[in-house]
């Protein structure tokens, strides 16, 4: 049993097209598992056709217990359930003011559906906020998909050292390399300079069209074109996470 | 969270798949795929031990699949070999697990096949989004002759208006007569000539008071015989070691009825069955001494430290090479024209037309006749038990065991006849007294064994060294616990004919 929180500080890096496929695999190898839309836009919702219900919103969410529990959905694949996001958590840090800017809600929250589910995805927003230091702790794994560009250095650099101020465990954090260009020397480059350190994971997710299919067939790439190397790469790095997680 | 809801009800025949998937058009946007004809196989043991514990066990294609009878899938082991006929031969896995503590020692086996043929339609919504799922399935025996048809609908997480309305439609199509995977089973095991639960090593033959003693033994000699018929072809293919186990169990009791109801049937009769069985048991004897062994493989190496186990393998190794020629020497046995004849005989004399005579004690109601002899075979057991001491000979407590055994039998025939609940206790107070016996005995047989084995192990060789060292180990373990068992005996049998217990007896018999 795990909670895996997919996170960056940018946007734009592919957390949500890793969320959707990981946790498809996940829940194809058997395990009950649960991905939690976190992000306002609600692409990973919208890529599983599931609106939120009306009646739910950031409040709900909030309070937890059956609240939450009566919003979850099935997804068209077996074993795999969807908690869609609501426009209204662009105000999820304000709402968390109301919990005395708790830092361990989403944790609570996430509680009693630890024992429904094998594995819990965390499809997390851009940003450093409260909410964001509340998905940390309720993560076990923060998988960090990774541009290997300088900008997205700095960005991770930030990131470490936010994680030292808030005395947070930093083995949690795992990256790995997104959106990957063979082309660009850069992307080699910067490749080669983090290969086979602590804590990144040797597959990488290549740039690649058919994970922007994702939007036009609204189904994960696995199901799209299973074979291509898209899903390809996903299924191995699903591999390396797994053996993570069942460490 | 709420369990989904997940209903299937039989189709009725006059709808086919095409209508449905026609008339559900008109109503509901759906996808629709056809699975590959796959063909399905049922298993459980002999004894229905996945059944009885609420599980279904079906190999599809190369997955193996174990739900309960409400259909839920409880556990799947993926692409597994074709066949697996003990627990222990299969892979390392959740499955495996669930399966060790249930199966045991039985085999699976297959109750029967069939073909498949699944569609699955998915219920979408005006997002093209799924939320219900149908599944139909037609159920087609092998040979083509029949068929069963069953519908069931699923609750997507979250969608239950939906699955609501697609119950209300089916309803309003004439679809609700309930189904389950047990009328699935029974289906499959109609096709093989099996029922669930038509075999249980439990001796259950309820009798009434009133009746002749003679109408009692023939019920339950009958009883016994079909026991032993049931068992004959398992034992004869040797599919798993309680086949024969509990074939010697309806041989012993037979034999056990004919002495404690001496004097029922026409004295000739019984004369005659006594030395059959006896036979019966003799040619099937040597198999079973050798499973016990066999079974206790794992106990023994326990008792064994690490170096010396080799040694162990050799041991058993030869026993199953043993077990083999045996086995084979058995069948030849049971095939042949003595085995056959005392069967067919004895099946012949219990025919209900008949009309055998009836002894001089044939005509008693059982009620009285079965208060007699339990109260001589109890009598017994408290006489020879109070003779023992600490320095009885082993003997005595042999002999002790087997009127426990008699006296145990004579409950089991007769224990309709009385108070339920009291019955339990008694008995449960005589089988304490009788696994002390049976442990000492046991204990004493595998030393002797072992003892005559050693003497055979011809110096020398480097197996015969480890193989000697081994056997040595052994003899000391088990004779450290027949002492050990031994010195608790005076204690098990106290607390056997105490007062309290004996109180019980009177209540339950009124002597």
């Amino acid at each position: 049993m795990a909670v895996i929180a997919v996170y960056n500080i940018k946007g734009g890096v592919g957390k949500t097209a890793t969320s959707v496929n990981l946790a498809y695999l996940s829940a194809e190898s058997g395990n009950k598992t649960l991905l939690c839309d976190m992000d306002p836009q609600g692409s990973a919702s919208y890529y599983f056709r599931i609106k939120a219900p009306k009646k739910f919103n950031a409040g709900k969410l909030l309070k937890g217990g059956k609240a939450v529990v009566k919003n979850i959905r099935g997804t068209d694949y077996p074993d795999l359930d969807l908690l869609p996001a609501d426009f209204t958590y662009r105000n999820l840090d304000l709402a968390l003011d109301d919990f005395k800017k708790s830092t361990k809600r989403i944790q609570a929250i996430l509680k009693p559906l630890i024992k429904e589910y094998d594995h819990i995805f965390l499809d997390c927003p851009p940003n450093i906020t409260l909410l964001s230091e509340n998905i940390f702790n309720a993560a076990d794994i923060l998988l960090i998909p990774f541009i290997p560009t300088t900008l997205s250095l700095l960005s991770f650099q930030q990131l470490l050292n936010f994680f030292k101020k808030t005395g947070i465990d930093k083995k949690k954090l795992h990256v790995f390399f997104s959106m990957v260009e063979k082309r660009k020397k850069m992307h080699l480059d910067m490749m080669a300079r983090f290969q086979g350190r602590k804590r990144v994971l040797k597959q990488h997710v290549p740039f690649l069209a058919d994970v922007e299919k994702m939007g036009i067939y609204r189904k994960p790439v696995l199901e799209i074109t299973p074979n291509s190397p898209a899903a390809r790469s996903y299924r191995l790095l699903w591999r390396e996470v797994e053996k993570i997680v069942t460490k | 969270m709420q369990p989904l809801h997940h209903i299937a009800w039989h189709l009725p025949d006059a709808l086919d798949f095409q209508d449905l998937r026609l008339s559900l058009a008109d109503r509901f946007a759906y996808k629709h795929e056809t699975d590959r004809k796959r063909v399905c196989r049922w298993y459980d043991t002999f004894d229905w031990r996945l059944y009885r514990s609420n599980y279904i066990l079906t190999r599809e294609g190369q997955d193996w699949i174990l739900r309960d009878l409400a259909g839920k899938k409880i556990d799947m082991l993926r692409g597994g070999r074709k066949i697996y006929r003990f627990s222990q031969e299969f892979p390392e896995s959740s499955l495996r697990d669930r399966l060790a503590p249930i199966l045991s020692v039985r085999a699976l086996i297959e109750l029967g096949r069939a073909d498949i043929h699944r569609e699955r339609l998915y219920i979408l919504n005006g997002d093209k989004k799924t939320v219900a799922q149908i599944e139909l399935k037609k159920i087609v025996s092998q040979d083509g002759e029949r068929q069963s048809a069953i519908i069931q609908l699923r609750e997507i997480r979250g969608y239950s208006t939906w699955m609501k309305k697609v119950q209300k439609y089916l309803l309003d199509l004439n679809i609700r007569e309930k189904a389950t995977v047990a009328d699935v089973l029974l289906f499959i095991a109609e096709g093989s000539g099996r029922h669930p639960l038509d075999y249980s090593s439990k001796y259950d033959v309820p009798l009434d008071p009133g009746m002749t003693a003679r109408d009692a033994a023939l019920r339950i000699y009958r009883y016994l015989l079909t026991a032993i018929r049931k068992n004959e072809q398992g034992v004869i293919d040797d599919i798993d070691s309680e086949f024969l186990h509990d074939l010697r169990v309806a041989v012993r009791r037979t034999r056990s009825a004919l002495t404690l109801l001496k004097g029922v049937l026409d004295p000739a009769i019984e004369q005659r069955f006594k030395k059959e069985f006896k036979y019966i048991g003799a040619i099937t004897g040597p198999v079973r001494d050798l499973d016990v062994y066999l079974l206790s493989r794992d106990s023994y190496s326990q008792y064994l430290p690490g170096r010396l186990r080799r040694g162990l393998d050799i041991f058993f190794d030869d026993l199953a090479g043993r077990r083999r020629r045996e086995q084979r020497k058995m069948v030849r046995a049971m095939r042949g024209a003595r085995y056959r004849k005392i069967l067919d005989d004895w099946e012949n004399i219990l025919a209900p037309d008949a009309e055998i005579m009836a002894g001089k004690n044939g005509n008693i109601p059982i009620g009285k006749l079965a208060g007699k002899i339990i109260h001589k075979r109890f009598r017994r057991v408290l006489r020879d038990g109070k003779k023992i001491d600490v320095d009885t000979p082993d003997e005595e407590l042999h002999r002790l065991r087997i009127e426990c055994k008699k006296l145990r039998y004579s409950l089991e025939f007769f224990s309709s006849l009385y108070e339920p609940k009291q019955m339990r206790q008694f008995i449960r107070q005589l089988k304490m007294l009788q696994d002390n016996l049976g442990d000492f005995n046991d204990l004493s047989v595998q030393q002797n064994m072992l003892a005559d084995l050693l003497s055979h192990v011809r110096p020398g060789t480097v197996k015969s060294r480890e193989l000697a060292a081994a056997l040595g180990g052994l003899m000391t373990g088990l004779f450290l616990r027949h002492r050990d068992v031994r010195t608790r005996f005076e204690n098990t049998f106290a607390h056997f004919s105490r007062k309290k217990n004996l109180a019980l007896y009177h209540a339950l018999f009124g002597r």
